[in-house]
C-alpha cells in the first residue's frame, strides 16, 4: 500500500514543478512517466482530451472524488496559462488532510476488519487441530 | 532411499540458487551467504535423517527450509528498500547542510557519504558516478525511487543557480511522503504481527499434534485444518493490504 493518495502524489509533483521553474507540460509528463498506476492512466487520458483540444468536463465530472476533480480543474486552468501556485498550495493542505483523514478511519476499523478471518477461519482451525484428535480417540474408545 | 536423495539433492540445490540470488542482489554478502547456507543445508540434513523412512514428514523438512529461506529474501529485500529510503533522507539532509557551508553538489555528496555504512557507501557511489559523471546506469530493474532520485539530484547538478533550493524542495517532498508512508504502514503492522504470532502458536500446535497422535490417523484433520487457517491467513493479507483510496 503506498503512503499517499493519487491526488496529493499528482498536487506535490505540480507544486514541486511550478516551484522548480519547470513547464506545467513538462511537469505533467514527468508525473505520467513515473505513475503507471489507474489514476495516472485516468491523468493520461484527460490529458491527452486536452490536448486534442476536446472538452474534458464531462470526463472529469465521472470521477468519484472530488478532489481529484477539483485538482484537475485547477491544473487545467494552469495549462491554460493562468497562475496556479497559490491554489495549487492551498488545494495540497486540503488533500493532505483529507488523506490524513482516510487513513485515521481506516485505523479505527482495522482492528474489526481482522476480527472476521479470526472468528471465522482461524480459531475453528486451532480448534479442529486441538480437539479434533483428541475426540476422535475418545470416540474410538467409546465405540471398541 | 532414493526418492529421498532426490527430494534432498533438489531442495539443497533450488536453497543454493535463493542464495546466489541474494548475493547476486547484494543483499547479503558472500560471508553471510556461506553461514546462512550451511545453516539451511544443516536444517535440512536434521529433517531428512530424523525423518527416516517417513516420506511425508522428509518432504515437509525440505520444503519448509526453502519456504524459511525464501521469507529471508522477502524480509531483506523490504529491510534494505525500507533502510533505504531513510537513509538516503538522511544524505539530503547532509548534502543541505555542506551545501549552505558552501560546498559544491558534488563535493558534498562525497564527504556526506562517510557517515554511512558500507552497503549504503556503495550505493552512493554509484548513485554519484551516474549523477556527476553520467555513469550508465541500468534502470530496467531499479526501484522507482531511486529512478527519482537519481533524476533529481542529476537536474539539481546540471542547474547550477539553484541546485539548493532543488534539493531543499525534493527533500520536503521526500519528508512528507515519509510521514505519510509511516501512518499507512500502521496499518499493514497491525495485521502482519497478528499473523506472525498466530503463525508461531498455529506451527508449535501442528508439531505437538503430529507428535503426539500421528499425521496418517489424523491427516483429514490436519488437512482441514491447515487449509482454514490459510484461508484466513490469505483473508487477513487482504485486508491488510487492499487499499482503494476514496479521495
Amino acid at each position: 500500500m503506498e503512503g499517499l493518495s493519487p491526488p496529493l502524489h499528482l498536487c506535490m509533483e505540480i507544486r514541486i514543478g511550478i516551484e522548480n521553474g519547470d513547464s506545467m507540460q513538462t511537469t505533467i509528463d514527468r508525473y505520467l512517466m513515473n505513475n503507471p498506476t489507474v489514476f495516472g492512466q485516468f491523468v493520461q487520458k484527460w490529458y491527452f482530451m486536452y490536448k486534442q483540444g476536446r472538452s474534458t468536463s464531462d470526463f472529469l465530472n465521472s470521477l468519484e472524488s472530488q478532489y481529484r476533480q477539483t485538482l484537475l480543474e485547477v491544473v487545467e486552468g494552469g495549462l491554460n496559462g493562468q497562475p496556479i501556485l497559490k491554489l495549487i498550495t492551498e488545494l495540497e493542505t486540503e488533500i493532505m488532510q483529507a488523506t490524513k483523514d482516510e487513513l485515521d478511519a481506516d485505523l479505527k476499523l482495522l482492528p474489526l476488519k481482522l476480527l472476521l478471518p479470526l472468528l471465522l477461519f482461524q480459531f475453528p482451525a486451532f480448534l479442529l487441530l486441538l480437539f479434533g484428535p483428541l475426540l476422535s480417540t475418545i470416540l474410538k474408545e467409546f465405540t471398541l | 532411499m532414493l526418492i529421498t536423495f532426490l527430494n534432498l539433492f533438489f531442495g539443497l540445490l533450488s536453497g543454493h540458487r535463493i542464495l546466489l540470488t541474494l548475493y547476486q542482489k547484494k543483499l547479503i554478502q558472500k560471508q553471510t551467504m556461506t553461514k546462512i547456507g550451511t545453516a539451511y543445508a544443516v536444517l535440512t540434513l536434521i529433517f531428512v535423517i530424523h525423518a527416516g523412512k517417513n516420506q511425508t514428514f522428509a518432504w515437509f523438512g525440505v520444503f519448509f527450509a526453502l519456504i524459511l529461506l525464501n521469507q529471508v529474501q522477502l524480509l531483506l529485500q523490504y529491510s534494505r528498500r525500507k533502510h533505504f529510503r531513510r537513509e538516503f533522507l538522511h544524505l539530503l539532509n547532509l548534502v543541505v547542510l555542506k551545501m549552505k557551508a558552501g560546498r559544491g553538489l558534488s563535493h558534498a555528496i562525497i564527504q556526506s557519504k562517510e557517515s554511512f555504512d558500507p552497503f549504503f557507501q556503495n550505493k552512493i557511489s554509484e548513485i554519484y558516478n551516474v549523477v556527476c559523471f553520467s555513469q550508465h546506469f541500468d534502470f530496467k530493474n531499479t526501484d522507482l525511487f531511486l529512478i527519482e532520485a537519481i533524476n533529481e539530484l542529476k537536474k539539481a547538478h546540471q542547474s547550477k543557480q539553484n541546485s539548493l533550493q532543488r534539493i531543499i524542495i525534493f527533500r520536503q517532498k521526500l519528508k512528507i511522503e515519509e510521514d505519510f508512508r509511516h501512518r499507512s504502514r500502521l496499518i499493514t503492522q497491525q495485521t502482519r504481527i497478528q499473523l506472525y504470532i498466530l503463525c508461531v502458536f498455529f506451527i508449535s500446535l501442528l508439531i505437538y499434534v503430529v507428535s503426539q497422535f500421528g499425521i496418517k490417523q489424523n491427516s483429514s484433520l490436519i488437512l482441514s485444518s491447515t487449509a482454514l487457517f490459510l484461508i484466513g491467513f490469505v483473508a487477513c493479507i487482504f485486508i491488510g493490504r487492499k487499499k482503494t483510496w476514496k479521495v
